[in-house]
């Protein structure tokens, strides 16, 4: 009998689900956080009897054969590509994409990584860095006497000094499109990296070729609703037991053929 | 071996592999597009009953059964679902397939691919590809892929009889017939058409089938014990 087998595909495929759900949820209030979603597929079918294949019996052509499944399997976790709501911050180095678009940061070990998380700082050298202190790339320079600086939706920075009356332009902020985005591979800390899944990034100004803009001293918040990740949990845990009755039920008939003497 | 213990025994298979079919139904509870398998029980043989014989049973088919899943938003512009009948196309390394999982993406050459990396057809039986700076994507009812007004490809829905081959995948039994006035929505996902109260009470069902035929295999070895037990003592 293959049911406990398969009931034990079915529950580690809703255990699965728990786990990205709960993921989820300890991730509501992180920065940009794009939820995933677990994907299942069928497994392969054991053929007993080919569909269209001539039954043994009398020759003629099953029309649907004897096919039985052999459970399921996760195909993918993959990242749900919502735009998250806004949050004003009032910091000015806040940036929120409104639209498609990554940030590009340099790491310490020369490569680079790229993120949706948007809360800059001024760096102790006055580089634009991230939370965690990585360079924006391009690396953007704020000079210390500068009073205030502006970011425009289309990427460009500029800061006003004292005794100044025009906005100087201090550099200019590009933002990175994938041509499929669920395809990066998450390194954790928000940042991610481009795979042959998501192809090369097309770096360029922010608001052209399908890329989002930006927005100063605003924040994209998580893109994960609670709700349906209750929802989610829920259908998860119901769909765990639905497998695990399976066993009990594979079990006991096991067990009624061994009381036989 | 006499006929009732065949028939039983036989029952019993076939109550084992029914019980195979309604595991894999509930552990298909939450893949996308799945289509539940009945699992219906034949006579053994010519088929032609014999009065008062008791006939050996089988596992005799595995219809597909292709009820409509409920539609789930997911907010995807690249998600889509058939609403009512039909298939969409994909074309495997071992030929044309045919899924009601509509979760595609974007391959890095911009073609519309599964989950499994295999590109979706059109209605002419080619791959889907949407440039890069395509912009935001709309999916007409009718399966005509536009973004910024201008059309881009028409979405092939075809129809055709299916066996099921794993991964969410239909192999066409027959050639797939463009479906004409299919529907297709975008941004929503179908959900597997398993219904948990139906199998839990089809596996109860086959569960207690399965216990009485037990009980009748140890009735008849404890008749045949007393028969030979008596015939024994008069001999």
């Amino acid at each position: 009998m293959q049911a406990l087998k398969i009931a034990a595909t079915g529950m580690l495929a809703q255990q699965q689900r728990v786990a990205v759900v709960s993921n989820n949820i300890a991730n509501m209030s992180t920065t940009a956080f794009a939820p995933r979603r677990a994907e299942f597929a069928d497994l392969f079918y054991e053929q007993l009897q080919r569909p269209g294949a001539a039954a043994a019996d009398n020759g003629s052509v099953q029309p649907t054969g004897v096919q039985v499944g052999l459970g399921v399997r996760t195909v993918s976790i993959a990242m749900d590509m919502k735009q998250g709501t806004l949050k004003q911050t009032e910091n000015e180095f806040d940036l929120a994409l409104q639209g498609r678009g990554w940030f590009e940061v340099q790491l310490p070990d020369g490569t680079s990584a790229f993120t949706r998380d948007g809360s800059f700082r001024k760096g102790p050298d006055g580089l634009i860095v991230t939370a965690e202190g990585y360079p924006l790339i391009p690396e953007i320079t704020v000079p210390d006497d500068a009073r205030q600086v502006t970011i425009t939706g289309e990427g460009l920075v500029s800061a006003t000094f004292a005794g100044a009356i025009e906005a100087q332009e201090i550099g200019r902020i590009s933002v990175a499109s994938f041509v499929n985005e669920k395809g990066l591979e998450a390194l954790g800390g928000n940042r991610f990296a481009p795979t042959e899944a998501s192809g090369d990034p097309l770096i360029g100004d922010p608001g052209r070729e399908g890329r989002g803009l930006l927005r100063q001293g605003w924040l994209e918040q998580s893109g994960v609703d609670v709700v349906s990740e209750l929802t989610e949990l829920i259908e998860a845990q119901r769909g765990y037991e639905m497998n695990a009755k399976v066993m009990t039920a594979a079990d006991q008939m096991l067990a009624a053929t061994g009381q036989v003497r | 071996m006499d006929s009732p213990q065949i028939a039983v025994l036989s029952q019993q298979q076939q109550l084992k592999r029914r019980m195979d079919v309604v595991a894999n139904n509930l552990a298909n509870l939450s893949t996308t597009g799945f289509k539940r398998h009945l699992a219906i029980a034949g006579v053994r043989g010519s088929g032609l009953a014999v009065v008062d014989q008791p006939q050996a049973t089988r596992l005799s088919a595995t219809p597909l059964d292709l009820r409509q899943g409920t539609l789930g938003s997911t907010g995807n512009a690249l998600d889509m679902a058939i609403e009512g009948e039909g298939y969409f196309q994909v074309e495997t390394a071992e030929g044309l397939r045919l899924t009601r999982n509509g979760r595609f993406s974007q391959n890095p050459e911009g073609t519309l691919v599964t989950s499994a990396g295999d590109p979706m057809l059109d209605v002419g039986g080619a791959p889907v590809e949407l440039p890069p700076d395509a912009g935001a994507i709309s999916v007409a009812p009718d399966g005509t892929l536009t973004a910024n007004g201008r059309i881009l490809a028409q979405i092939g829905v075809v129809n055709a009889a299916v066996a099921s081959e794993g991964d969410g995948l239909f192999r066409p039994l027959d050639e797939p017939e463009p479906l004409l006035g299919a529907q297709v929505r975008q941004g929503v996902l179908e959900a597997s058409n398993v219904s948990p109260v139906e199998e839990l009470a089809e596996m109860i069902e086959i569960q207690r089938a399965y216990e009485y035929a037990a009980r009748l295999t140890q009735a008849e070895h404890e008749r045949q014990q007393r028969a030979t037990q008596v015939m024994g003592r008069s001999a």
